[in-house]
Formats: structure tokens, sequence, C-alpha cells
């Protein structure tokens, strides 16, 4: 009965290709379900296909069903759909923007808890015959579509910054969010729009409202996108990677925020992600989805506690913890490549790297954690000599980079290598990935036997001799990381430089190229920075660890020390912050926050 | 941009009709230009007097359309024009790639420069690129024609000019698009690696032009035979008794009431090939670049 979408059987092929097949479940009013996968698996086109905003290509079989809630959503469905009913339709339209108009207007002064138009404010009598039967929504007609879509679907994307148009404010496309579905008279639209903004938590509401995109956040652009996906009280909200794109801060309080509207509006959201963390800190059930199809679906509590499907399992296995042994950093005093008091200026306001210091011992992993901005790329580009530095000095293998000529900084680099976040912009995509991995060797002329060389690196790599003629669009994302970690070792460098290396990746292979990066250095004896805005995946590979915050490093130390008794209150909010791939650690680690605040 | 392997270029290429229409009338015409000689037994130069009236109106129907002469012949000399079509083809391709050519090798030379090195070259090359792209080309062109010394060919002197005057365009292409390059991730990389400048233009930043360079060249030889075709139209442009398409349609034109059939065939020809480099030139974008087909539909 409080079923409130149901998806039954509902198949996506693209041409040849089933993107997803017989995918059945159902978002339930105050619960909030997760739909887990890794990229491919077919969740974003499975809640996709519920909004009709799917390409044309794609053909959508079974059916998707939107329970008719409140009459006064139900009579806008209806009011859509029968086109020749207009005037009946228009009459009931402009009687439920009255009363959702002076609703909020009472609503909007109050800061905090605004009470929007429910179902009493109006009269039911308007609702017709359609109160009670669901809205198929696979192949519906456009107005159907459109009356639903931001109505009583709400939806909220991966990416803030380019889901606003750049050219509108906050504001005004939150009010065009809002007239689009019931007209609202321009007093009231402002109040309403102010209202919105205040209960997704944004302070100053009204110089949000006035901002444009870019003068935002990513976390208050985020929340500002919640307030318009809420404004017409859906039923449901669909949030695909709602939080991928944030800082592990931000992350907390969006889900928060999103927790809070699952409580106080008994909103059905629908959680699209990759992170088991966030599963574990919001979701009520949880769908697992792998290759289109769904492999297991179940309460979060027993699917975390007991996994029934092997493949939930190695899902589950793969993510790094925050949690169990970490590396002991070796006994070694000789430093291969350090930055002192490093200051990277862009203009005058703009501080990327201000007086960081930083040393990286010989064989040692020294994991570089921050969030955004914080400065820990421009280190790792500082160290290969490619960012411009405003003042201090950088050391390389003994060479100061800043005093090199040029044939120095050269000989330099044959001793750096680098392996960057997105493996597929990293590769010439009209080379193979034997030229690639060749390539420091033929600029350096360091190999009599090139060919050979390839060969034993891919091996190393364990992709096999045999793929060096392949193009890099012929192999996976994790296939081409390893071509990456390939040719950054084919020189047998002092140091690698690893910058964000799994971020583009899915969450099992991420286990598999860190599990290699640790290989290769134990094997090579290199030493590392590893730059990462994941707390676990830095425990996971790094021997000390330098947490950076607004391009100062506030705290630096064996990883065991920092992680597990953080000094510095920048570390303990970043640790408190990640969530726990465990869901009732995850509730018992909110309640201390909560307690601690 | 984003799929340039040959492998999935060609199937692609060759499931478009158009494309696939316009690569075969291009084909055609090339093969039909180098086999002139073969192909018709009577030259481009020979006056058949009998074939004209003694106003010179062609005979017969069509222009004189016959089994000597397969599409008529000139008015007042009788000369075959199947053979003049065929011959001035020569002068058309040859002017048409060849002036691509020019250009392509100056647009790409300045634009890949300029958009690498950046800083003053950049500026200087670029307001230059700016400077010929505004010049009166055409006046310049016919002025030019008028007081080029004799003992330079004449064809060598249209196919370096119409070509000079044609690299503007790809230069500013190229540039853009090496300034997107060179802040791609693996050329970032290459340079970490140590890579010298003239090493990652030529492994990495040239390589990746080519899918943008090719397309940009096919669709540039339609409007280098056009610019040699309006040279020759106004005189100043391959000499007679060189064929060349253009100056056929000039002096047909005052012909046109009497034997529309000697506007027709020139024109014919200088039509199909246009439109068929222009096809060739569009289904290549297309097929290196699928994504932007699907945004077009």
């Amino acid at each position: 009965m409080s079923d409130v979408l149901r998806f039954d059987g509902v198949s996506v092929t693209f041409g040849s290709v089933r993107a997803a097949r017989d995918v059945t479940f159902s978002l339930r009013r105050g619960r909030v379900l997760a739909l887990v996968g890794e990229s491919g698996s077919g969740k974003s086109v499975t809640a996709m296909a519920a909004l009709g905003l799917l390409p044309p290509s794609a053909t959508v079989s079974g059916s998707i069903r939107l329970a008719a809630a409140g009459p006064a959503a139900s009579a806008a469905i209806a009011a859509a759909a029968g086109a020749s009913a207009s005037a009946s339709a228009s009459a009931s339209a402009s009687a439920s923007a009255d009363g959702i108009g002076t609703a909020r207007g009472e609503g909007g002064d109050a800061a905090g808890s605004i009470q929007l138009a429910s179902a009493e404010s109006v009269e039911p009598a308007s609702a017709g015959s359609l109160e009670g039967a669901p809205a198929e929504l696979i192949g519906a007609a456009p107005p159907v579509l459109r009356a639903v879509r931001g109505g009583r679907i709400g939806t909220i994307f991966q990416e803030p910054t380019s889901a606003w148009n750049p050219v509108h404010t906050i504001g005004a496309q939150i009010a065009e969010a809002i007239t689009a579905h019931r007209p609202t008279p321009r007093s009231a639209l402002r109040t309403c729009v102010l209202a919105l903004l205040t209960e997704t938590g944004l302070d100053d509401p009204s110089r949000i409202a006035r901002s444009y995109p870019h003068q935002l956040s990513g976390g208050q652009l985020q929340r500002a996108m919640i307030a318009m996906a809420i404004s017409c009280e859906p039923d449901v909200l669909i949030a695909d990677e709602p939080t991928t794109a944030l800082d592990v801060t931000v992350q907390a309080g969006i889900l928060a925020l999103l927790r809070r509207l699952r409580d106080t509006h008994g909103t059905a959201i629908l959680l699209i992600t990759h992170d088991m963390g966030v599963v574990a800190d919001l979701a009520d059930d949880v769908v697992v989805m792998r290759a289109g199809e769904v492999v297991e679906s179940a309460p979060v509590a027993p699917l975390f506690a007991e996994p029934a499907h092997a493949y939930t399992s190695s899902l589950l296995a793969a993510v790094p913890s925050l949690t169990g042994p970490v590396l002991t950093p070796p006994a070694s005093v000789k430093t291969v490549a350090g930055v002192r008091d490093l200051s990277v200026h862009y203009g005058r306001s703009v501080r990327a790297v201000d007086g960081v210091t930083l040393d990286i011992p010989a064989g040692t992993v020294v994991g570089l954690v921050g969030e955004s901005g914080s400065g820990k790329s421009t280190i790792g580009r500082a160290l290969v000599g490619l960012a411009p530095v405003t003042s201090g000095t950088v050391t390389v293998d003994g060479t100061d980079l800043r005093r090199a000529s040029r044939r120095a900084l050269r000989a330099v680099r044959s001793r750096i290598g680098i392996v960057f976040q997105d493996p597929a912009a990293a590769l010439d995509p009209r080379r193979t990935i034997g030229d690639s991995i060749a390539e420091p060797l033929v600029l350096h002329r360091a190999a009599t036997d090139v060919r050979g060389r390839v060969a034993s690196l891919l091996d190393s790599v364990r992709l096999g001799a045999s793929s060096a003629g392949r193009y890099p669009h012929e192999l996976s994302g994790g296939q081409r990381q390893r071509v990456v970690i390939a040719r950054a070792i084919a020189l047998n460098p002092a140091l690698l430089i690893a910058d964000e290396p799994t971020s583009a990746l899915d969450v099992s292979i991420q286990a598999e190229v860190l599990a290699l990066l640790a290989d290769l250095q134990r094997e090579h004896g290199f030493a590392c920075l590893f730059i990462s805005h994941d707390l676990a995946v830095i425990r996971a590979v790094a021997h000390r660890v330098a947490v950076l915050h607004r391009g100062k490093v506030v705290e630096e130390g064996a990883t065991g020390d920092v992680l597990s008794s953080p000094s510095h209150p920048y570390t303990q909010r970043l640790l408190a912050a990640a969530p726990v791939p465990d869901p009732d650690l995850q509730r018992a680690r909110r309640k201390e926050a909560a307690a601690s605040l | 941009m984003t799929e340039t392997a040959p492998a999935r270029i060609w199937p692609r290429l060759r499931a478009d009709r158009w494309a696939v229409g316009g690569a075969t009338v291009a084909a055609l015409l090339i093969v039909a230009a180098a086999a002139a000689p073969l192909l018709t037994s009577t030259d481009p130069y020979t006056y058949d007097l009998d074939a004209v009236s003694g106003s010179g109106v062609p005979l017969g129907t069509g222009g004189g359309i016959g089994a000597d002469h397969w599409l008529g012949v000139e008015p007042m000399t009788g000369r075959d024009l199947f053979a003049i079509v065929l011959h001035g083809a020569r002068t058309s391709l040859l002017v048409g790639v060849g002036a691509t050519l020019v250009a392509v090798l100056i647009g790409v030379a300045v634009g890949a420069t300029a958009g690498f090195a950046g800083g003053w070259w950049d500026a200087l090359a670029s307001r230059t690129t700016d400077v010929v792209f505004g010049f009166p080309a055409l006046i310049f062109m016919i002025a030019l024609s008028a007081v080029a010394p004799p003992e330079i060919p004449r064809l060598l002197i249209v196919v370096l000019v119409v070509g000079f005057f044609g690299w503007p365009p790809i230069a500013r292409v190229v540039r853009a698009q090496t300034i997107t390059l060179r802040h791609r991730t693996f050329v970032v990389a290459a340079v970490a690696l140590g890579a010298r400048p003239h090493q990652v233009l030529w492994r990495h930043i040239l390589p990746n032009l080519l899918p943008t360079v090719l397309v940009f060249g096919t669709m540039l030889i339609p409007s280098m035979i056009g610019a040699e075709a309006a040279l020759s139209f106004l005189g100043v442009g391959v000499p007679p008794p060189t064929p060349s398409w253009g100056r056929t349609i000039g002096d047909a034109v005052s012909w046109v009431q009497l034997d529309p059939m000697y506007l027709l065939v020139p024109g014919t020809a200088l039509f199909a090939a246009t439109l068929s480099f222009n096809l060739l030139g569009d289904g290549l974008r297309d097929a290196l670049d699928p994504k932007l087909r699907e945004l077009r539909r």
C-alpha cells in the first residue's frame, strides 16, 4: 500500500545492448532505497527510465507505476492527461496554486520548517476518478511525464556545477521550477524560494537566491538543487550520485539533509550510488545491480551483515576500511624528494599552496590527503616542475628543480613516474599502449631492447605482453590505469607520484590497482607520494600521512598515529565525516558526532 | 576527436550513403582526369570547322552531339567539348588539390606552432592570420596575374596564390585544437616524462590533429576548385589554350541563347566536383566524430 513508485520487470536496451534487464523493486514512503552497482551496471539508466529521460535510441519495456498520492497531484496529472477537459483542468490548477501560495507565504517567515501545500489544503473534490489509480510511466504521454518530472518526482544530479544554468540566478531557476508546475503569484514566489533554501540548511538564503551558480560552492549548489527538487513537494526524490562530486565533509551535510527530508516529509528517496559508505549511512533498503541485472535486494542491515550473493560480498570486501592494520614506515633517513616552505600563489588572492614543507623518505609511501582546492595536486605538479612555484624549494633526487637547467630538469624527470587520476585522458588515444609505455624509454634512450622491456613491464602490471598492440579505447578503465602505471615505472623511478589514481575507477578495480601499486612499491622500493581525498584509501597504502587544509599541512606523521588519534581538529572532522560501510557502526558514529556538537 | 582508429572509421564512412556517393564521384573524376588522353582520341586543341556553321553555331542537336563529338563542340572552333571538359578536369583538380596542400601545410605549421608555443609567436601568427583572412584576395590575385613575369608557369602561380589565401581558416582551427590538446593529460604526461617540445609536438599533437586536418582539407578542395574557376572565368587564371572549366564557362555565357549545352557541360562538371568533395568531407567529419552526428539528429 505504501509503494510510491514500483519498477516491475523493467528492461532497457540500446540497439543490441541490454543496459537493464528485468529490474524489479519498489520505493516506499519515508524510506531510502539505494541502487548500488559499479559503472555500467544500469543503475542510472533504470532510474532515468522512470522520468522518460532516456535517449531516443533506448527501448524500454516493463512497467513503472507511480501511485496517485495526493489529490492535488493526481488532479494535475489528470489535467495534463485529459486534454479535452482543459477548462476544468485550468480551474483546478489555479485553485491549487492559491492554496500553495498562501501556505508557502505563511511558512516563509518562520525560518526552518515550512508547511507546503498538502492534500488537506485543497478541496479533494477536484481529484476526480484518478485518485488511487497508479499512473504508468513507461510510454506515458509527454504532458503526463512533464507533470511527473519535478512535480511528483524530483531529481538531483551528480555534478551540481553543471546542473545549473550559468546565466540565471539560483532564485530565478528555482522559481521557474515552481511555476512550471504551479502558477504562483510573483510575491508568493519569492517567499517560497527563500523558504525552500532555508529548509535545505543554507545560510543567508536571500544572498543565495540572488547569486549566480559560479558564485557558490559545490555543496551550496547541491543544497540549492535539492531545494529545487523538493519545490513541488514530490513523493519521490531521485538522487543520482548526489555526493560523488563533493568533499567528504560537505557530503556528510548533504546526506544529513536527505535523511531529514525523508523523516519530515516522508519522501521516498531513490539513491543511486557506488559508495558503500553512503549506502550504510543513508539507505533503508538496498538493491545491488550488476551488468544490468538485480543480483540482490534486501534491507540495509542484513545486506551488510550477511550478503546473500557472492557479488555483494566481493563488493563489500573491496571497500577500503578505516579499521584494521596499518603499514609501519620503514626505518629510513634518506630523503628522496621534498618541498620546503613551498608556496604557489595564483594572482594576489589565491594561495593554492601556502608554505608547505614535506619530505618523502626513500622506500616510503607518503599519503597526501585533503579536500578539493586544498592544494594537494599542486604539490604533486610542483614535484615534477609543472607548477608555477612562488617561493620555496622543490628537491627531487638531489636536484633543486627551481634552479635546474632544462637539461637537468629532463634528467630529473626520468627519475619520476606519474600516475594520473583519469587513465583514459592520460594515454594518447592514437598510440598503442605498447607505444605509450615505450615513450619514456625512447625519450631518454634508456633501453636497447625497447620491445622486450615493454613486454616485461606489461607482465609486471599483469596485462600480458600480447596486449602491447591494443589501443586505449579497447581497454577497460582498470586496464588503462595499469598501462599508466607501467609507463610510470618504466625507468625505475626514484619517486612515483600517484594523483588520485583510483578515483575514476570502480571499487573492485580500485582494490586491484591499490594492491598492484603496493606490490610494485615493495618490489622496486621507490618512494611514493600518494595523493587522495579518501582517508580509507590512504590508510590502505601509505606509511606516512600529511593532511592538507587550505594550502597548509595541518598534521603529519605515521599513518597509524594520524588516523587513529588525530590531533588537529580538521583531521578529526575529516575522519568523522567519512562514512564507514557498516550501517550499525555508522549510526553509532552519527550519534557520537551529534553528541559532541 | 573521440575515436579515431581507422578500423572504426571505415565502417561508419561506408554506412553513410551520401559520403560513399561523394567518394565515388570524386574518385571517378580523378581517374578520368588522369586517363584523359586514353578516354578520348581527339585532343582539346584540334579545330573541327566542319562541325560548326558559317556563323560559328555548332551544327546538329544539343550543340553538335554526335558520334565524333559525344558532348558536342565548342562554338566558332568546333573543338571537342568532351575533350575540353576532360582535360579541364586535370587543371581543376590539380589546382584544387595543389592549392589545398599549400594551404594545409601553411595552416598547420602556423596554427600548431602558434597554439603550442603561445606568447609572442602566437600573437604574431594570429594577427598575421587575421590580416591574410581579411585581405581582398580576389583583387590581389587578379592584380598579381597581370604583373607576374611570363617565365613562371601560370598554373604554378595560380596554385600558390590560391593556396596562400586559403590557409587562415585552417590555422585558426588547428591553433584552437592545439591549445586544447596541450592541456590534455596525456600531453602533460609526456612533458612530465621529460619530452622536449618538438617531441611533444611531433609525437602527440600532430597525430591528434590529423582527423581535423583531414576533414578540413577535404572540405577545402571544392572551394579551391571554385577559386580557380573564378579566376579563369575572369580571364586571369590558366592561359588559353590550356583547357579550364572556369574559362569555358566564361566563354559559354555569351553563347547561352544559341548553344545552352556549351554552358551546361562544364557547369555540370564543376558542380559535380565541388559537391562530391563536400559530401566526402561531410561524411568524414561525421565518421570521425560520431557524437556530433547524434547531436544533429
